[in-house]
């Protein structure tokens, strides 16, 4: 093995005829290894990996990539290094399922830790952590407690509404919801009224929603629930502190009072996968207590598996009733989400 | 060699059309009733709105820089360079934080006027199509400035001194004289300024402003469509690639070698409130396009330094970024060299179609990072797939990814973006070489690579200098085609910056763009003072004239 | 076109480039309607003084006055100096009718008037028709005398030309040396002309400057200059000239001045050996040497007689008269 593994350096050296050996080498099947690809910002999904390799000895490699993973795991085909894929959103995991770059597997540890409605039911994909879609108000400005998503149509809010871009995965995944269960026409009508509510054209992230709401620019807008804890505890600065400060968080419902919507972050075993087992291995530990503590302390999400503990930052955001529309049907509706945002001229 | 790389170049191309193929063209009546118009029309206006900003910008601090003389001036010829370092995504999330309603500015003014509501004052949005022509034309005027004020320089001097000595002005002279004669470089700036903006993504979607690229990028993304993406990336290119031919035709016949070897005049000295005017016009680009910025990544950075340190990472990051950019600059001028020099009139039977490589080969230039990016994946990973299948069969081993296992996709990708760069400014090195040194050579007995070699090389070295500064400068940069064609578990100063952006902590990535700019200052740095005080440096002719299509 | 030129004076010019002097406390009058030539080789400062006088380049001390005007605060536009450049410097992007209107627009002249002004310019430098020509197309005599157009027909006080016959070939400089003396004459202009070439300087003016580093070195009318330099060095710049030394010092002695004889076998003082016969078509100059003293001389072909070869005895003489001493 330790031979091959030689004597395929020196081929790669000669054939690219570069002096990147050294310190890039190509990938391959290794003993104590797992390559990953991942659209999870790695700031958020590195805490893990290393609690694993600091558990089970080995070694993951991971790789962000912001877009086009499915392109390029599609294109390297059966000689792709990855090993387990992960995704920040359900649609990705779908897309990956349906473009058969992921392989089913049979593991009664994700199957017990990951409630039904939250993983492939062919047993492909697995969500790992969930976030809930908020509506974020100014805590001086605001004071109802309770809102819909329908609500943010409501023309009291003109000139007060602030999101990111409505081309974004998280909105488009609360659109497809929409049209779930309100219907195309209805999603429309809806979708029309927020874009006449804008306090200022769609854009930058999240957490520019809590800064402009700070400023005054809004009053009122929609983040993802583990940003809050993210501004709120510190980390991102003193500036963000104060952005998180400036709000009032709330779970919110759709008018048929169901549950928020929820989006979540998932992995699967690409079909290729070199690595498989441990590929298995790194995905079964990422449902346990101890990955599930880090999703919940160090990236603010809620965890999947049941009765695993939030931080208290987003356990003071009140109880998550999560809205029971499957995510397949939800991820169906995007494309027809993402033309809506067009013929609205959400973002323009 | 020229065929090899024209093939290569048109790598990507092939792997577009690929990805288009597949798709049916069922997204273009959604596209063309709803996006495409907007996006369009967004498009045209910041693509104007930068040239204007660009040629005003550019040209007239080139023109006070050249010719005349103010307090200051030495200094700000070369700061005036300096933007060149602030990647463009860089210098709007600067301008979104230092401009917001609770970033230090407005909360200065709100505090000098005595106001305690945010909302109180008001204060032009930055999120916007005029914000962010400001943004991107304050960082991109060096390309319009550089050629311009080598032209000034060198090749127009006397026909100045002409134009006043005949009773002309200052303003009469930049007007009838320097603005005509400076057409072609000023076209050439602009249409790489305009090309930068035209790719751009980071600045725009931080900016809420939905380019054509933005759509092609939410086409693929959002809209689930890569085979839509495609098909508009294909067009958008079209649509460059006739704008660049367009441009080389205006410029057809307009190289003036007027001027000759006489040496210029001296400055022309100005005093009082026209020096001050000539001062602020000049420093004004440098603060907007450099100062604030760049002080910005710095509060930012000392911030995050003094609360959590510098992060263990960054010497790696750096090491990978430099050692990255330094591959494909060295790759990327050793190939114009050879394809320019394949190209020259001298080259004899055969120069028709080399002749036209470097044109083919600078068609990198006109493609978005991402697009360019997206359709290398195909061809590249159809190679490594090639290459381990013949490995296999032969030995029974498996090669396993080798281009795009080991970075060289990412060099390749850089090389084929920015061959653009060395290409025009060794052309225009070219063209100042005298061709009976060559034959002087041959006559001697020399053949083509040992006067390429021992003549070429030496006599374009100010030439080959400015490319291979200026290459290495966007690969710092170069976001998009890194982050999808790199190796596993491999950061750059850039990769590692986006991760930060797309989680929203942008402080943590201070530092990394700090790192960039820093890096970057260099090169930037030997540029400019290469340029200083021999008014006559080939340095300066840098800029490529970036051009498809019959020259 | 019948004004007469100005008078230029130039007091105590000193000017460096960084600590290189390249104007030494340089003083000169030109009087109006004069053809003064300054002759150097390159690096004497020429064409710096030419500048300075234009006023394209600052200088440290020292006066430039036009007409009795101290020119310090006239910027160059304002001082109507016709100026011709050793490039020509033709707007490449203007035809040939819009260089030469050119200086007539700046000073507000109506179209109408700029086209005629611009057909009698044309005409008179021998280019009529070819207004609309782009410059690239015309030859270099052609853009000589376009550029020499240009300068006149804003009716300048002073003509400058810098070098400008110093890209064509012999004849083409001959006939327009000609056409030059013709319009100086005829404009009654002041002309100030700069050159590193001795004949066009003694063909052309009524006044030579000398230049060697920074200053001038001899000034005078063709004939003083070249038969009283005052230095080796203006004698050896202007034209050939035997520097020899005798009882009485240094003397200079112009080779045309130099009689030979053949003289075989002879030996002692007077007596030299052909080095070198060279042809020079109206005459041939014969180079020799008398021990250390190395004599050239130009002489008529010998009617009648076989050629002096190198190698043979020669008996070199010379008029008293012709000897020229240094002051």
């Amino acid at each position: 093995m330790r031979f091959i593994r030689d004597w395929r350096h020196a081929v790669s050296v000669l054939l690219v005829g570069l002096p990147l050996a050294a310190g890039l080498t190509p990938t391959g099947a290794a003993a104590a290894e797992v390559n990953v690809y991942t659209t999870r910002e790695p700031g958020l999904i590195k805490p893990l990996f290393e609690a694993f390799t600091k558990q089970t000895g080995i070694e993951v490699r991971a790789t962000f990539v912001q877009q086009g993973l499915a392109e390029r795991v599609a294109a390297e085909g059966r000689n792709s290094p990855a090993d387990l894929l992960t995704e920040a959103d359900y649609g990705s995991l779908i897309n990956l399922a349906e473009r058969g770059l992921i392989q089913k597997i049979d593991s009664p540890i994700l199957n017990t830790a990951v409630p039904a409605a939250l993983r492939d039911p062919d047993g492909g994909w697995y969500a790992l952590s969930m976030r809930a879609r908020a509506i974020w108000v100014s805590k001086d400005r605001v004071s109802d407690q309770t809102l819909t998503y329908e609500g943010l149509a409501d023309p009291r809010w003109k000139g007060r509404v602030c999101t990111r871009a409505g081309q974004h995965p998280y909105n488009i995944g609360l659109i497809s919801r929409m049209m779930v269960k309100t219907g195309a026409e209805a999603t429309g009508k809806w979708l029309a009224g927020v874009r006449a509510n804008l306090g200022r054209k769609p854009g930058g992230g999240d957490r520019d929603v809590a800064r402009d709401i700070l400023a005054g620019i809004c009053d009122i807008g929609i983040g993802n629930s583990y940003y809050v804890g993210l501004m709120r505890s510190g980390k991102g600065g003193k500036n963000q502190e104060s952005w998180g400060n400036a709000i009032r968080v709330i779970l919110p419902t759709f008018a048929d009072d169901k549950g928020s919507h929820v989006d979540v972050s998932g992995a699967a075993v690409a079909r290729f996968a070199p690595n498989k087992d441990n590929a298995v291995k790194l995905l079964e530990f990422m449902v346990g207590d101890e990955a599930q503590k880090i999703y919940a302390e160090i990236d603010y999400e809620y965890p999947v598996k049941e009765g695993a503990k939030i931080d208290p930052l987003i356990a003071a955001l009140g109880k998550l009733k999560i809205d029971p529309e499957p995510l397949t049907a939800v991820a169906a509706r995007r494309k027809e989400a993402s033309q809506l945002v067009d013929k609205i001229g959400y973002d323009n | 060699m020229s065929a090899a790389v024209a093939v290569l170049v048109l790598a990507p191309v092939g792997g577009l059309v690929f990805f288009a193929a597949m798709g049916s063209g069922d997204l273009w009546p959604h596209l063309f009733a709803n996006v495409l118009p907007t996006a369009l029309r967004t498009t045209l206006v910041l693509l104007l709105g930068v040239g204007v900003v660009v040629a005003v910008v550019g040209v007239g601090a080139a023109w006070l820089v050249a010719m005349c003389r103010f307090p200051g001036r030495r200094w700000l010829e070369w700061a005036l360079l300096l933007p060149l370092s602030i990647p463009t995504y860089i210098g709007a999330y600067a301008y979104l934080d230092v401009l917001h309603p609770v970033g230090p500015v407005q909360t200065g003014l709100r505090a000098l006027f005595g106001l305690t509501d945010p909302r109180a004052l008001w204060f032009p949005e930055i999120r916007s199509l005029p914000g962010a022509i400001l943004v991107l034309g304050a960082v991109l005027y060096p390309y319009v400035y550089l050629p311009t004020r080598a032209l000034f320089l060198m090749e127009s001097a006397s026909l100045f001194d002409a134009a006043r000595s005949l009773g002309a002005g200052r303003w009469r002279t930049f007007l009838r004289v320097a603005l005509p004669l400076s057409r072609p470089a000023v076209a050439a700036g602009v249409s790489l300024a305009l090309l930068e903006t035209l790719n751009d993504i980071g600045a725009s979607s931080f900016l809420g402003v939905n380019t054509l690229t933005v759509s092609i990028y939410t086409t693929w993304t959002a809209r689930s469509s890569i085979e839509g993406a495609a098909q508009i990336a294909l067009v958008m290119l079209v649509v460059a690639s006739a704008l660049i031919l367009l441009e080389r035709r205006a410029r057809h016949g307009k190289r003036f070698a007027a001027g000759g070897d006489a040496p210029p005049s001296a400055r022309v000295p100005l005093s009082g409130a026209a020096a001050a005017a000539a001062a602020a016009f000049c420093a004004l680009p440098v603060f907007v396009g450099f100062a604030l910025p760049a002080s910005y990544l710095l509060v930012q950075a000392w911030r995050r330094v003094s609360a959590f340190g510098l992060p263990v990472e960054l010497g790696r990051w750096i090491a990978n970024t430099v050692l990255l950019a330094s591959i494909a600059t060295g790759i990327a001028v050793a190939i114009a060299l050879v394809l320019v020099y394949a190209a020259r009139p001298l080259a004899g039977s055969g120069g028709g179609w080399r002749a036209a490589v470097p044109r083919i080969a600078s068609l990198g230039y006109a493609m978005p990072g991402t697009v360019l990016a997206v359709g290398l994946l195909v061809p590249v990973a159809a190679l490594d797939n090639l290459v381990d299948d013949a490995m296999r069969s032969l030995f029974g081993l498996s090669t396993g990814l080798l281009l795009s296992g080991s970075g060289a996709a990412v060099i390749f990708a850089y090389v084929l973006r920015f061959l653009a760069i060395p290409i025009g400014t060794i052309e225009s090195g070219f063209a100042k070489i005298d061709p009976a040194i060559e034959l002087s050579g041959r006559s001697l007995g020399a053949g083509a690579g040992r006067i390429l070699l021992r003549i070429h090389a030496p006599l374009l070295r100010p030439a080959i200098l400015a490319g291979a500064l200026l290459v290495f400068v966007d690969c710092m940069k170069e976001l998009p085609a890194t982050l999808l064609l790199r190796p596993f578990d491999f950061e750059t100063l850039a990769t590692h910056i986006f991760a930060e952006a797309a989680r929203g902590t942008y402080e943590d990535g201070a530092i990394a763009a700090l790192a960039i700019v820093a890096v970057s200052l260099l090169p930037v740095a030997v540029v400019g003072l290469s340029g200083r005080g021999e008014r006559s440096g080939q340095a300066f002719r840098a800029r490529p004239a970036v051009a498809v299509g019959p020259a | 076109m019948t004004k007469r030129g100005k008078s230029v004076r130039i007091e105590g010019i000193t000017k460096h480039y960084g600590s290189a002097r390249v104007l030494d406390d340089l003083s000169i009058d030109i009087a109006p309607g004069e053809f003064c030539t300054f002759l150097g080789a390159s690096g004497s400062g020429k064409t710096t003084l030419l500048k300075v006088m234009v006023g394209f380049e600052p200088f440290e001390s020292g006066r430039v006055s036009i007409d009795g005007r101290d020119m310090c605060d006239v910027p160059v536009e304002r001082r109507n100096i016709g100026m011709v450049f050793q490039n020509y410097a033709l707007f490449p992007h203007m035809n040939v009718g819009a260089n030469i209107g050119f200086g007539l627009e700046v000073r507000g002249m109506a179209k109408a008037a700029i086209a005629r002004r611009v057909d009698d310019a044309l005409a008179q430098v021998g280019l009529a028709g070819l207004a609309e020509r782009p410059p690239a197309e015309l030859s270099g005599g052609q853009q000589q005398r376009v550029a020499l157009a240009r300068a006149l027909v804003i009716d300048p006080d002073i003509l400058v030309m810098d070098e400008p016959l110093g890209a064509l070939d012999k004849n083409l400089r001959h006939a327009i040396q000609l056409q030059l003396k013709q319009l100086h004459r005829a404009l009654s202009l002041t002309i100030v002309y700069v050159t590193h070439d001795q004949d066009e300087a003694l063909h052309l003016s009524d006044r030579i400057a000398i230049m060697d580093g920074g200053r001038i070195v001899q000034q005078g009318t063709p004939r003083e200059v070249y038969f009283k330099p005052r230095t080796p060095f203006v004698a050896t710049f202007l034209g050939e000239c035997n520097i020899w030394n005798d009882a009485a010092g240094p003397l200079a002695l112009r080779p045309e001045h130099v009689a030979v004889a053949k003289a075989e076998g002879a030996s002692g003082p007077g007596v030299a050996v052909v080095e070198a016969v060279i042809f020079l078509g109206g005459g041939q100059k014969i180079v020799a040497r008398d021990g250390d003293r190395q004599v050239t001389a130009i002489i008529p072909f010998p009617v009648g007689a076989p050629e002096l070869q190198i190698g043979e005895r020669i008996r070199y003489s010379y008029d008293d008269c012709s000897v020229h001493r240094f002051d």
